[in-house]
């Protein structure tokens, strides 16, 4: 069992580096162009979504998943996972494959839109991706 | 740049055959030497029951807590190619809880050049 609180900070975590994922504006802007205020890149993007999957993995009812929540979760997951070992981004990467990624992360954010980590968040206007931070 | 890049792609794909294999923290730094990247000391204070482990991406180690999957550590090297200041020179990332935090163990947000804590400036110490 894991607490609450690390429950809410790693889905919210987590989500967060998939709207990064879903936004091929942020990552022109970010990503290559290095224009912040964000400090990030696609490696940066991989490690920070392994490290809050870290506590994720597995414990799909602990976090209260629907079980479509978890089927797209995890399809998405599993293929990102597959992407990020085989390509880097900076000299070349499979852009048909990436599209793919980027479609389904919007799916992914459509589905979990209505969890209730993300509910209440959203209520206490603290959703980090609709409310930006100062960095 | 070019070739900090193409030296980052080819120590991705010579490091990912270790992902799943259990490793000592040695053989780990063995494995990084031979891509060409350095690796540093073990930052003082780090556990010894930490379970150490080839960072995703960046040729870098994470140091994760046994029991807590909140809490981990990221040594990583610094990248020529990196847009950002902050990641052309080697750097730690601490996650707490899930969030990441500062040099001196403020939460910040973790797309936040403060979550890249240069390795230099960085104490277990001053976070705890």
């Amino acid at each position: 069992m894991i607490n609450n609180e690390i429950k809410i900070n790693s889905l919210l975590g987590l989500l967060e580096v998939v709207k990064g994922i879903s936004d091929l504006n942020y990552q022109i802007r970010v990503w290559i162009q290095g224009v912040g205020p964000e400090c990030d890149d696609f490696d940066e993007t991989v490690n920070n979504f392994v490290d809050f999957e870290e506590c994720i993995k597995e414990r799909y009812k602990e976090y209260e998943m629907t079980v479509k929540q978890r089927d797209i979760y995890i399809k998405f997951r599993d293929l990102f996972r597959e992407f990020a070992d085989d390509n880097d981004f900076v000299l070349d990467f499979d852009a048909e494959k990436w599209q793919i990624i980027m479609d389904l992360a919007k799916e992914v954010l459509k589905a979990f839109d209505d969890h209730p980590y993300v509910v209440e968040a959203r209520k206490a206007g603290q959703l980090p991706w609709e409310n930006r931070k100062d960095f | 740049m070019q070739a900090s890049a193409y030296k980052a792609r080819q120590a991705q794909k010579a490091l990912k055959k270790y992902k799943n294999i259990p490793l000592t923290e040695a053989e780990i730094r063995t494995k990084i030497h031979e891509t060409g990247y350095k690796t540093y000391p073990r930052p003082e204070g780090i556990p010894s029951n930490y379970i150490v482990e080839i960072s995703d991406k960046g040729a870098g180690i994470k140091y994760m807590h046994p029991k807590d999957c909140g809490t981990s550590i990221r040594v990583m090297p610094g990248k020529a190619h990196s847009p950002f200041p902050y990641q052309r020179q080697p750097y730690v990332t601490v996650k707490r809880k899930s969030k990441n935090i500062d040099k001196f163990g403020n939460e910040v947000h973790f797309k936040s050049p403060k979550a890249h804590i240069p390795l230099l400036e960085f104490s277990l110490r001053n976070i705890e």
